[in-house]
Order: C-alpha cells, then sequence, then structure tokens
C-alpha cells in the first residue's frame, strides 16, 4: 500500500527584499498508515512551512506531495477540491482555528456544509470527549481544551486518513497537554489515522511518536524510528535539542553542551553544513561540502562525523 | 462618553432618523392633496408664531405661496431617496470590489486600489459639475453619481476585513475541508464586515445628503419644480432678508439629518468595537 | 538569611466593586536573599497577578483588599507613586516573557539600558556608558559594546531577553522578577537564558521570583516552588522536597502529567478536567472536582498542614488520622 503522505524533495522559497529565503530546502518523507511523524525543530527551522505544504494549504515551489499515492502537487485550486477530505489541519492556536460568529456545532459541521456530505455532529463531539450540549455554545465560552478539542471533531469530520497538527498541545495548560496528547492516541487507534506532529517539545514528542525528523534551517538533518533518535542522537544538533530540554527533576544531572555562534541566517545559507557553525564537532570539511544523507541503523543523518 | 450615554445617542440618532424619513415620505401623502400648489395670494407667510401666520401652512409659505412644511418634506423625500439610494449604491458597490479585491488581492486589488486612489485625486464637484452638464440631472442619474461618489469608503474597509479575515485559521481550515472562494467569502468574510458596513452607510448616507444639498443649491442637482432640501435652500437665498424660513427649514433639516446619521454611525461603531469598526470612523472623520 | 520580599495574607480582587471577582485569596510568601522562587500555576491561578499587584504594575480595575507586601523594609501596600517608582527599577527589577514588547523597537538597546541607569542615578546618559557595558557582559551578550548600538529588532531572541535581563539588573536591584522569561524563547536558548539568570541572581547574592507555568524551569534554577491554583497556594517548600514527595494531589498531578524525555511511546498521566478561572471557582477545596482522592471534607475549605516541616494546603493528612482515631 503507498504511504498516507509522501514528500519528494520539497522546497519553498520566498523573496525577500530581493533576495531568497528557503524556508524548506528538499525535503522527502513518508508516513505509512496509522503512524505517528513528528517534525521537530526550533523556531524558523521550516517546520511549520513543511506542515502546511503536506497539507496543501500553501504551495511548493519544487518537488511533489503524494496523498495515499495521488500526487496532488500538481493539481490545480478546484481539482484539489476534491481531494482535501485526506488530509485536514489542527492549528496551534484553538482560539484562532474557531470563527467567533460560529457555535461549536456550527463549526463541527461546516466541513460537511461545504462537502455536502451528511454527518454526525454529537458523534463527532463524544469521539473528542466533549459533551453534545456543548454544540450550541460559542468559543469564547470554552477553556482552551474544549476549543482544541473541537478544532480536532471538525479536523475529523471528513474522516481524513491524516491529520497535520501544528504544535497542537503548545497553548494548552500544562494539566491539560496530556489529556490532549492521550485523545489523539486514542483516536489513531481506533480510527488507524496517521498524523503529522510538529512540535518543538522533545519530550512532547518522544512520548507519541513513532519516528522523528529534527529540522534544522529548512532540512531534515536527522530521522528515524523515535526510540531511536531519542535514546541514541547521532547528529549533533539533535544532540544539542536533547541535551537543552529542562531537567525533569531537580536532582537531576544534565549533560549541557555549550554552543556558540548564531545560526545563519536563512536569506544567506553557507555552501557546507548549516549547522557548522554553532556545532563543537565541525571540522573544515563542514564549512565547505553541505553533508549528504546517510543511513546509520535505519537513522537517516546529514552529519558528515555521524557514526 | 460612557456606556449609557452612548446607547442613548444611538437609539436617539436611530429614532430621528427614522421620524425624518417617515414623516418624508408618509407625510406628503398625508398632507391636503393642495398643500404644495401655488397660491400667489398667500406669498411669504411667516412660520405659526408670527400674527401673519396662515392657517394650514405652520411653516410659512414661499414666494409662490407653497406650503414650507409641504415643500420640505417633499423635498427631504427626493433629497432622501438621493442620499438613501446612493450611499446603499456606493456600500453594495464597495463591498463587492473590497471583498473580492482583499480576498483574491494579486492584480485585481491593484487596479481596485489604483483606481481608489485615481479617484480620490479628482475633485468630486467638477466631475458632478461635467456630467451634468452632459446628461442633464434626473434623479437616477444624481444617485449613480453619488454612488460613485461614495464607493471608495467602503471598498477599502471592506478589503482590510477581507485581506485580514482570509488569513484567519478558521478560514484556512474551511478552505482545507474544500471550501471555494465563494463560500469564503460569503461564508466568512460578508458576515465580519457586515456590522463595519452598516457604519459606513450611516457615515455615506450623512455626507451624500450634504453633497446633494451642495449640488443642488449651485443649481447642478435636482431641477425645480421638484423640490429638495438644497434647491428649496438656493431658492430661499434670494429672500433671506424678508422671509429667511424658506431656507432656514430644509437647511435645519440637512443639519438634522447628518447629526443623526454620524450619530447612528458612531453609535454602532461602539456597539460594535472592533478594531475594524474604529479605524473606520477615524477614517470617516479623516474625510 | 533576611526576607527580601514578603508577601503576608494577601487578597486581590477586580472588577466592579459592587460585584468584584477575586484573583487572589490569602497567598503569604517570602523570598530570601540569594535564593530563587519560583511561582508555578496555569492560566487563572492568579500567579501573575499577585506578583503584578504586589508591585502595583497590576493595571486599573486590580485592587489589594487586604494584605502586606514588604519590600525590603518597605510597605508596599498603600504606598505613594514616589515610593513605587524608587521600588520599580531600583529595588525590583523586571522580565517578562515577550522581550521584543519590553524593549523599544526605535531606540538602542544600549541607550534603552542606559535610561533605565539614568532614571534612578541621574547623570547623564553617555556617562553610564561603561554601566552599560558592563551590564551586558554580565549577561552574556559578546562583543557587548558593539551590540549595545545595536536596535531590538537586529538581535535574536535570546539576545533581546539577555538584554531585557541587563535593563532587570540596571540599578543592582535586590530582587529580580521575572515572569515566563524563557517560555517566548527556543529550547537551546532557554537553557542559555536560565544559566544567565541563575548567574545574575543567585550567584551574585540577589533574590528572585520566578513566575512560570513550566516545571521544568523550576527544577533548572529554583530553590523554593509555590504552587498556586484557584488563587490560593496549595503548596509551598523546598525544590527538592516538593519534587521529589509532592503532599498535595495537585502538585502530584502536576508533576505526574509531565511527558518525559525518553525513548518510547506511552500513554501520559493525565489529570482530568481543567483549571478554574476567577469567578468560578468550586467552594471548599478548589481542586477537589478533579481530585482522584477528594472525600466529604473537600467540600469545606482545606487546612493548612505543616507536618513534618512541610507545607500543603489539604485535607488528606488529617482526613486519614482522624479516621486512624475514630
Amino acid at each position: 500500500m503507498s504511504p498516507v503522505l509522501e514528500l519528494d524533495a520539497v522546497a519553498k522559497r520566498y523573496a525577500v527584499g530581493g533576495r531568497t529565503l528557503t524556508a524548506v530546502d528538499g525535503v522527502s518523507l513518508r508516513i505509512e498508515a496509522g503512524e505517528t511523524y513528528a517534525l521537530v525543530g526550533e523556531s524558523g527551522c521550516g517546520k511549520s512551512t513543511l506542515a502546511r505544504i503536506a497539507a496543501m494549504l500553501g504551495g511548493t515551489d519544487e518537488g511533489r506531495v503524494r496523498w495515499s499515492g495521488k500526487e496532488v502537487s500538481h493539481l490545480g485550486r478546484r481539482r484539489i477540491r476534491a481531494e482535501r477530505s485526506h488530509t485536514q489541519f489542527v492549528f496551534q492556536d484553538p482560539s484562532a482555528a474557531l470563527s467567533p460568529r460560529m457555535t461549536v456545532g456550527e463549526a463541527v459541521a461546516e466541513p460537511f456544509t461545504i462537502t455536502g456530505r451528511s454527518g454526525d455532529v454529537p458523534a463527532l463531539l463524544h469521539a473528542v470527549g466533549l459533551d453534545e450540549a456543548l454544540a450550541a455554545r460559542y468559543p469564547a465560552q470554552l477553556s482552551g481544551g474544549q476549543r482544541q478539542r473541537v478544532v480536532i471533531a471538525r479536523a475529523l469530520a471528513l474522516e481524513p486518513r491524516l491529520l497535520v497538527l501544528d504544535e497542537p498541545v503548545a497553548s494548552l495548560d500544562v494539566s491539560v497537554q496530556a489529556q490532549v496528547l492521550n485523545l489523539l492516541a486514542d483516536l489513531q487507534e481506533e480510527r488507524a489515522i496517521s498524523y503529522l506532529l510538529i512540535a518543538h517539545d522533545l519530550a512532547v514528542v518522544s512520548s507519541v511518536a513513532d519516528r522523528i525528523g529534527v529540522m534544522y534551517l529548512g532540512r531534515v538533518v536527522e530521522e528515524g524510528p523515535a526510540t531511536e533518535v531519542v535514546a541514541r542522537p547521532r547528529h549533533p544538533y539533535t544532540q544539542l535539542l536533547i541535551a537543552s530540554a529542562p531537567r525533569r527533576d531537580p536532582g537531576e544531572r544534565v549533560e549541557r553542551i555549550v554552543v556558540s555562534g548564531d545560526p545563519p541566517s536563512p536569506l544567506d545559507l553557507p555552501p557546507g553544513c548549516a549547522f557548522a557553525s554553532r556545532c563543537p564537532a565541525a571540522t573544515a570539511v563542514c564549512l565547505t561540502q553541505a553533508p549528504p544523507p546517510r543511513e546509520l541503523d535505519g537513522v537517516t543523518v546529514r552529519c558528515h562525523h555521524a557514526a | 462618553m460612557s456606556r449609557r450615554s452612548a446607547n442613548l445617542s444611538l437609539w436617539l440618532s436611530l429614532g430621528t432618523l427614522l421620524a425624518i424619513t417617515l414623516a418624508c415620505f408618509l407625510g406628503s401623502a398625508l398632507l391636503p392633496d393642495d398643500a404644495g400648489e401655488q397660491a400667489l395670494s398667500e406669498r411669504l407667510r411667516p412660520p405659526f408664531w408670527s400674527p401673519d401666520a396662515l392657517a394650514g401652512s405652520p411653516l410659512g409659505t414661499d414666494a409662490f405661496g407653497r406650503d414650507m412644511l409641504a415643500r420640505t418634506l417633499e423635498g427631504g423625500r427626493v433629497s432622501l431617496e438621493v442620499g438613501f439610494g446612493a450611499a446603499t449604491g456606493a456600500v453594495l458597490i464597495g463591498t463587492l470590489l473590497g471583498v473580492v479585491a482583499g480576498f483574491w488581492g494579486g492584480w485585481l486589488d491593484r487596479i481596485v486600489m489604483a483606481l481608489a486612489d485615481v479617484w480620490l485625486a479628482f475633485p468630486f464637484l467638477v466631475i458632478a459639475l461635467a456630467t451634468v452638464a452632459v446628461v442633464g440631472s434626473d434623479l437616477p442619474v444624481l444617485i449613480a453619481l453619488l454612488t460613485l461618489g461614495g464607493w471608495v469608503l467602503p471598498t477599502r474597509v471592506t478589503r482590510t476585513i477581507a485581506q485580514r479575515v482570509r488569513s484567519e485559521d478558521y478560514v484556512v481550515a474551511a478552505a482545507g475541508a474544500g471550501a471555494s472562494d465563494a463560500y469564503l467569502m460569503r461564508r466568512h468574510v460578508l458576515p465580519q464586515a457586515l456590522p463595519v458596513v452598516l457604519v459606513v452607510w450611516s457615515f455615506t448616507v450623512g455626507a451624500l445628503v450634504v453633497i446633494e444639498g451642495a449640488l443642488s443649491f449651485l443649481g447642478l442637482g435636482v431641477k425645480p419644480p421638484t423640490p429638495s432640501w438644497g434647491n428649496i435652500m438656493s431658492d430661499g437665498t434670494v429672500y433671506l432678508d424678508t422671509a429667511w424660513w424658506i431656507a432656514a427649514w430644509p437647511a435645519t433639516m440637512i443639519v438634522l439629518t447628518v447629526i443623526c446619521a454620524n450619530g447612528l454611525g458612531n453609535g454602532l461603531r461602539r456597539r460594535w468595537a472592533t478594531p475594524d469598526t474604529s479605524r473606520v470612523g477615524e477614517k470617516a472623520a479623516a474625510r | 538569611m533576611t526576607d527580601v520580599l514578603s508577601i503576608e495574607d494577601l487578597w486581590v480582587e477586580a472588577g466592579d466593586p459592587r460585584d468584584p471577582v477575586t484573583l487572589v485569596r490569602g497567598v503569604s510568601l517570602s523570598v530570601e536573599a540569594g535564593s530563587v522562587v519560583g511561582l508555578v500555576g496555569e492560566s487563572g491561578s492568579g500567579k501573575t497577578v499577585t506578583c503584578m499587584a504586589s508591585l502595583g504594575l497590576a493595571g486599573r480595575g486590580v485592587r489589594i483588599t487586604r494584605g502586606s507586601v514588604r519590600l525590603g523594609g518597605t510597605e508596599l501596600v498603600g504606598a505613594d507613586e514616589p515610593t513605587m517608582r524608587r521600588v520599580r527599577g531600583g529595588v525590583v527589577g523586571t522580565v517578562f516573557q515577550d522581550p521584543l514588547g519590553a524593549l523599544n523597537p526605535l531606540q538602542r538597546v544600549g541607550d534603552q539600558i542606559a535610561e533605565a541607569v539614568q532614571l534612578h542615578r541621574g547623570g547623564r546618559r553617555r556617562a553610564h556608558r561603561d554601566r552599560v557595558v558592563h551590564l551586558l557582559t554580565q549577561v552574556g551578550v559578546p562583543d557587548p559594546a558593539r551590540r549595545a548600538r545595536a536596535y531590538p529588532h537586529e538581535l535574536s531572541g535570546g539576545m533581546r531577553q539577555r538584554v531585557a535581563i541587563a535593563m532587570a539588573l540596571a540599578n543592582d536591584p535586590s530582587l529580580v522578577v521575572a515572569d515566563e522569561p524563557t517560555t517566548a524563547l527556543d529550547v537551546t536558548v532557554q537553557a542559555q537564558v536560565l544559566d544567565v539568570i541563575r548567574r545574575a541572581t543567585k550567584d551574585d547574592g540577589r533574590a528572585a521570583l520566578i513566575i512560570t507555568h513550566d516545571l521544568g524551569l523550576v527544577a533548572e534554577v529554583a530553590d523554593r516552588v509555590a504552587v498556586m491554583y484557584a488563587g490560593q497556594i496549595v503548596e509551598k517548600g523546598s525544590v527538592a522536597e516538593v519534587f521529589a514527595a509532592p503532599r498535595h494531589p495537585y502538585t502530584q498531578g502536576l508533576l505526574a502529567s509531565r511527558p518525559a524525555l525518553e525513548p518510547g511511546r506511552r500513554r501520559l498521566s493525565a489529570m482530568g478536567g481543567r483549571p478554574p478561572l476567577p469567578g468560578s471557582w468550586p467552594v471548599g477545596c478548589a481542586f477537589a472536582p478533579r481530585c482522584p482522592v477528594a472525600v466529604e471534607a473537600c467540600t469545606t475549605p482545606p487546612p493548612v498542614d505543616q507536618s513534618d516541616g512541610r507545607w500543603s494546603r489539604c485535607w488528606h493528612p488529617q482526613v486519614e488520622s482522624m479516621e486512624g482515631v475514630s
């Protein structure tokens, strides 16, 4: 069976004052049915741009996007509309993702209104753990966690094969984050749905992801099974990310990696490895040659020195 | 202004505007048939408080002995037809252009905005004068002309709203569920624009009633014998020192209408206080 | 050790005085010199209001109705505006979540720091140039003389937050108050900025109060922690003790619901419900509706349990001991 999502060397560039900003630079990835693929990285690494490309909410300049084997990146605006139910998007800020003028019921029913399909709004609300009595409320009357559940219910309405989740718990209270993550896991089990999860919090990612891709300045620098990437990070940037995560307990000893230097400007990427300017292990070759992807125990790493 | 007094001024404005409108449109029908007829024997009779007042003409009569109450109401009907009609036309055209230009952007947006800039650069009264000179000044022509005089503000305002709403996450979500642009504009952009459009409409009514008055006053608007507030005022200027009331009644009505239209606009703006509506207030004030 | 900041039984309300909404109810908290206290809570818990109201920064409509806030011997509740101004930026330095919002976009960062110095020490701005460079060096800004001439937008998020910290330190305050100082920053930068905060406070003998929702940050830099829920402190104590053996079920739930960074998909331990908003706090123990061990007693306000030198606001140890007696 073809993968639910396949990105083939997609790239997205923006013109900024006569120069080119490369937001996403030749990223390829595939997500199988029922799998959670997490993209991690810091702000500006291109993960949100990539998320929008995967959901075909923003176009690509190069490369192909396939949904369950069907290429959608070349489709026109009209023809893509018929395919949209395949992939739905869940936004970071649930209060912005709901129209203040629509009740919860109207918001969840909107995909049906748009597509002319019929659907069961109370059942969707139940599926995300909300009481159907909330259908008559407006988003302003709900808590952040409830709003995110409404957004998830709406995204599930068209029975998509893939949900793209852009930092789905980052704006929620700590005690509510775990609820929503567990809900997502339950829904995945019930519906065999796939997730592309965009996140910056490696602890969150490590607990929900099957595969992890680490992005740095528009490229995936390390990708592999989540357990491998978390247990044995091979790229110095992944190592830095893991070492920077706040400790869980005050007594815990953490090996901090000290980096100096700023990341290069995405307007002016260096010819070699983009991380070289901050990398403690960088050598001459890193400054001149872009590291090709290398396969190590099922993990793909773009680093000259990874072993 | 406190919330309560803001509400009071909103309802007062709305009530007065409704009363003026009803009086003008129904009032002329309620008055005796011959109310507006000429009666040269009763020329220039003063209003009711003067001992010389004519029974049945509480607001006095004009130079042809016509009842000023009937004239003012009849003239108001014409002035308001032009004001409401043109404001509605301007807001409809402006909203359509603004929403589409703001939502789609690109070349269409650039053309519409360039048109708006060019339009504002021309002195409107000069254009109006030229048009009236060429095609005359029938009521439909006047309404069309003033519609063109008022389209820029609603266009700009709704364009800004469309641009903002288009990039809201919930609109992206609807697009991601397969919604067409027409659906997004109708279901998401228009409802957001509607309150603002109503505010703009109120301000535009006020502005256009004044412009109609000015045009008619200059003899470029509604032509006698059809009365309008502007041309009655124009007639009255000749008799300002002997029969000041002829010009005073329509002038009072214009001022009252404008105050109420602006009061309504301001009241609605406060009631639906959003960044969009407050910006309208600034723009309308800047005009 | 002396307390630099001492908040006693602070009550704060907002809104219409005839129908006020209580935001903070009876918070007592002290910060010793040279120690870092983390004030933890979720949205609506009152952690930020407690702190802002104490410094007179809570804005219009927010009133302290009871209690006392003493800062280095000065009572701040009811203090006049000149006193508050002397305190703010002088005795207390503040750091906020969004460094971009705290800095003037049209002014060079060095000038802004110099202005903060000038406000309290007078003199000409240029005379404070050395102090500016010294402060920037202290917060780990490389090439400080050059960076001082930069505008905020020319700096990265981490550098901007360092500048904001330098401004907070401008007048050598005895207390630094930081509200979510690393929330807006990237993970790799968070660790560095926390390091700067730790060096600028604890290591220099200053007291610090850090307001955050992030328990990891508390584990990272704080000595003591106070956990707020529905306008009250529900547990406080040393970070080591509270993290190792939390007493209050809410603290237990919060600590347990944090995902660990370790390999393998797993189900998270989730607390039910959601934090209540001001104005709709449950009677009795506000946490009872979400509490896995709630009993009947929890519908009445819980007492403070101070056994074994710990501090928590929960019926539980008492309930059990009473049952043991009967």
